[in-house]
């Protein structure tokens, strides 16, 4: 090979490298793109997957267990699409988990669970008011939350996200909360 | 053309060998679909290793999420940041070996870092005038203005006062911020979020041994008290050699030893850092001195005297008081006190009729000040949430002098103090589920430059779950720092320098695919007036600074992130920009039109080892004698153990792999037009910790 010849090849080498530098990213994302899976310390997907385990170890009355779990959502949505992603992997208690989208003036009721979003903060007495009597486990993250009759709620400290468990509307609600998970109820500050 | 030229082909097979390192490290990442199953119940909860729907409620718990909290002085997320953010955390800082902020810095897309062998320069969207002072970008610890009273300088290399190793996050935010911070926030703001006491939990102390005979250690102690009271307290000290020998060209002759300055190029450093806080209070306290020995002969001191150095000192008292009043409103107190120090201790050459004498020189600067600072958040509504606040500051000193020892001559003995005040507010406004609409603006006032209004809009729209669109406007400021005002200006009362100001505009998108992937493109445009320009007065012939410049730019940029549930991710960026001054058309100094960068960082064979590559490419760049300081690709590995029998951490890093030779562009007070770089380095490091449990 005369070294001409060589030094061609090289250079085509060489520019090959620059365009598969170039192309790495897109390679990278073909990749993984195809595996689903989630990850990324996002603070709401960490809370799907708590919602996820509250519907695990939290026991509804016999009137409301059985068939559906749905999950309602009123108010701004923050979880983009980690709820449906959690929903759809996961089994509570044998119950296949739903995912709905609620506004003010709709049947609440029909939710097992409601997480009712910041945005309706003004409105929150009047969704518990509206809530009283049925076993619907509500979930926010506001701070007058527990106080205001909610059953549990999201808080974070030192940039991990806690809950805190208001036993008494759980018993309102009729619903059995796990020993384990009471444990691990933190005080707020 | 470049066929036959030698300088191109080893660069360009670094580029391939760097590739391949990078689809090895891809390889050796085991294969997902088994890992998940194997890594969910006994393994340390990471996020990066498993499905969040797999974790117990015990690991959920512990689990670290990101929020921004510079960008608007209330948490946001960073999509909803009225600017375009990144975000460097603790566990990159680990992964990719980070040993300074700088080299932190050096790893964001936009921004770049010039080291001229004594301190680190700053640039950020093309604009990095050699020997500017990085007066241009904000530095913040836990909200504290880390740049000082007379230069406004970022200290971000060895000068920065907070051991790497303390650093919860840092958040990058890019675009003009004066509208809340004041001056310097003119490229953006960063702000370095420490530790806490809870996130140490214990003993640390940490060893580090590297090239050129660089030593540095530290202990550390934190806790979090039942009574809510935390606690941090660290030292660190570090010393190094240096390279024993670095050859400049432009010395090169037998009077300077033929340009080869020896034992030159040293220095050390100790840092404390103490932070308690209890309930609504905390307190800060921070000491940071270096010492570095001036290898290139900057500012016309003798080449080659090993006892040419500059000594800074930087110390803060932070008391700051955060309430929440109600459920909707927030009060934020703050009161500082600050000094700093710099002395510049090196030998000129003085003429006299017998010839020319040695004489030690001296430059010193000091600055003292104090301030306060009031914030009130409060969230009217769900759709509205205001902030307004207020700052005043009191720079008791910032003096300067210069002066040879013997025979005594002082050159100046300038002594200065001034106050400041500013006033600012901001709106953000949910006018749909939608569209967010930001605005702010701050009014700053000061005797020496007068009163500057600085406002600042932001349009976030979000027209599906997963993309949004930010419309951004902003403007800001630099004022004079008191060394451009007054030490080389005639005399006389107030110069008349006015600030340096800047608008830009500029449009980012962002877009998820499911939860592993973000892709982002920005594009911005700035113009920038009144830049102060140091000159030669043609009248007295002393230099001076004048308001002249105008410099226009544009460009966009590009990111694509991966998080993988493998323990796989990866970051990679564009940036491409240009830059002109906009009355002779050319191009700037120190302005790369290009960069890339890479990092990737995998879970390697055994459990808790990780593998960090870094690419780093940046174009050609004019220098002031309108050379070129070529284009290189740097590339960096590191090697992390965590957690080692639940005690240790063990990291090998290597620097520059493949030795590239690359120099930066220097300033006017250097001889040389480019300052060459180090070659491969390497550092070892390893962590232990004790938390008594």
């Amino acid at each position: 090979m005369s070294s001409l010849h060589r030094k061609t090849i090289k250079n085509r080498f060489l520019s090959a490298g620059r365009v598969l530098f170039a192309l790495g990213p897109l390679v990278l994302t073909t990749v993984f793109a195809a595996e689903a899976r989630a990850q990324s310390a996002n603070e709401y997907q960490v809370k799907a997957a708590f919602i996820l385990n509250f519907a695990r170890f939290i026991e509804w009355p016999s009137d409301a267990s059985g068939g559906e779990l749905v999950i309602g959502v009123i108010g701004d949505d923050p979880f983009g699409n980690s709820l449906y992603q959690v929903a759809s992997r996961g089994t509570a208690n044998g119950r296949t988990l739903v995912v709905r989208r609620m506004k003010w003036g709709d049947n609440l009721r029909a939710c097992q669970i409601l997480f009712i979003s910041a945005s309706e903060q003004r409105r929150l007495g009047q969704i518990i008011d509206a809530l009283r009597g049925s076993s619907v486990l509500t979930i926010g993250e506001t701070g007058e939350f527990n106080r205001s009759g909610g059953v549990i709620k999201f808080f974070i400290q030192d940039n991990k996200v806690l809950f805190e468990i208001n036993a008494t509307a759980a018993a309102q609600a009729r619903l059995k909360v796990s020993s384990k998970l009471m444990a691990l109820s933190r005080g707020g500050r | 053309m470049q066929l036959m030229n030698q300088s191109t082909s080893p660069k360009c097979a670094r580029v391939k060998l760097s590739l391949a390192l990078g689809l090895l490290l891809l390889s050796s990442a085991p294969a997902f679909a088994q890992e998940s199953k194997q890594v969910a119940p006994q393994e340390k909860p990471s996020a990066q290793t498993q499905d969040l729907s797999d974790l117990s409620i015990e690991e959920l718990m512990k689990i670290k999420v990101h929020s921004v909290y510079s960008a608007s002085k209330f948490l946001q997320k960073v999509t909803e940041a009225p600017a375009s953010v990144s975000i460097i955390t603790a566990e990159d800082i680990k992964r990719y070996g980070y040993t300074t902020l700088a080299a932190a810095i050096r790893s964001v897309r936009g921004f770049y870092v010039n080291d001229n062998r004594v301190s680190s320069e700053l640039g950020a969207r093309g604009f990095a005038r050699p020997g500017d002072n990085n007066t241009r970008v904000l530095l913040l610890v836990d909200g504290h203005r880390v740049s000082d009273n007379i230069y406004n300088s970022a200290l971000i290399g060895t000068g920065f006062p907070i051991d790497v190793d303390l650093i919860e996050r840092i958040e990058i935010i890019r675009g003009p911020s004066s509208s809340l911070y004041g001056t310097n926030a003119f490229f953006g703001v960063i702000n370095v979020i420490t530790k806490r006491g809870a996130d140490l939990g214990g003993f640390e102390v940490s060893m580090q041994r590297a090239t050129f005979d660089t030593y540095e250690g530290r202990v550390s102690f934190g806790k979090q008290f039942n009574s809510g009271l935390d606690l941090i307290v660290s030292a660190s000290l570090a010393d190094t050699k240096g390279p024993a020998k670095l050859y400049f060209k432009e010395f090169d002759n037998p009077a300077t030893n033929n340009g080869v300055a020896e034992n030159s190029d040293g220095g050390n450093l100790s840092k404390f850092f103490a932070s308690i806080s209890w309930r609504e209070f905390s307190l800060q306290g921070v000491y940071s001195k270096r010492q570095k020995q001036i290898p290139t002969a900057a500012f016309g001191i003798v080449f080659n005297d090993p006892g040419s150095n500059v000594d800074e000192t930087r110390g803060y008292l932070d008391f700051k008081y955060n309430k929440a009043l109600n459920q909707n409103v927030e009060l934020i107190g703050r009161l500082y006190y600050d000094d700093y120090y710099l002395n510049s201790n090196n030998v000129r050459l003085f003429p006299t009729a017998a010839g020319d004498i040695r004489v030690n020189s001296r430059f010193i600067s000091q600055g003292v000040w104090w301030g306060a600072e009031a914030t009130v958040t409060a969230s009217i509504s769900d759709r509205y949430k205001l902030t307004a606040g207020t700052e005043f500051r009191n720079n008791l000193a910032q003096d300067d002098k210069a002066y040879f020892e013997e025979p005594f001559i002082q050159f100046f003995d300038d002594h200065h103090s001034s106050h400041e005040g500013a006033a600012y507010g901001e709106g953000q406004f949910r006018l749909s589920q939608r569209v967010l609409l930001n605005g702010g603006v701050r009014y700053d006032y000061s005797p020496v430059f007068g009163g500057t209004t600085n406002p600042r809009f932001a349009l976030v729209y979000n027209p599906l779950q997963k993309t949004t669109v930010k419309v951004l406007y902003g403007q800001a400021f630099r004022a004079p720092n008191i060394y451009e005002s007054f030490v080389h200006s005639q005399p006389g009362p107030f110069a008349t320098l006015k600030p340096e100001t800047i608008k830009t505009a500029e449009v980012v998108v962002e877009q998820y695919f499911g939860d592993r992937v973000r892709v982002a493109g920005s594009a911005f445009s700035y113009g920038i007036r009144n830049l102060i320009t140091r000159i030669t007065d043609p009248q007295s012939g002393n230099q001076t600074f004048v308001n002249v410049g105008r410099v226009t730019s544009s460009g966009f940029e590009s990111e694509v992130e991966v998080k993988s549930n493998f323990g796989m991710q990866g970051l990679f960026s564009y940036a491409y920009q240009s830059s002109r001054d906009s009355d002779s058309g050319a191009k700037l100094s120190n302005s790369p039109a290009h960069m890339l960068k890479l990092n990737l960082n995998t879970r390697l064979g055994f459990r808790n080892t990780f593998g960090g590559l870094e690419l780093q490419y940046m174009s050609d760049r004019k220098t002031l004698a309108a050379q070129t300081a070529e284009d290189f690709l740097i590339t960096n590995f590191t090697v992390l153990t965590q957690q080692f029998k639940n005690r240790f951490d063990l990291s090998f890093s290597i620097y520059n792999l493949f030795d590239t030779r690359y120099g930066n562009p220097a300033s006017v007070d250097h001889r040389q037009d480019i300052i060459p770089q180090d070659g491969r380095t390497f550092r070892l490091k390893l962590t232990y910790r004790f938390t008594g449990k």
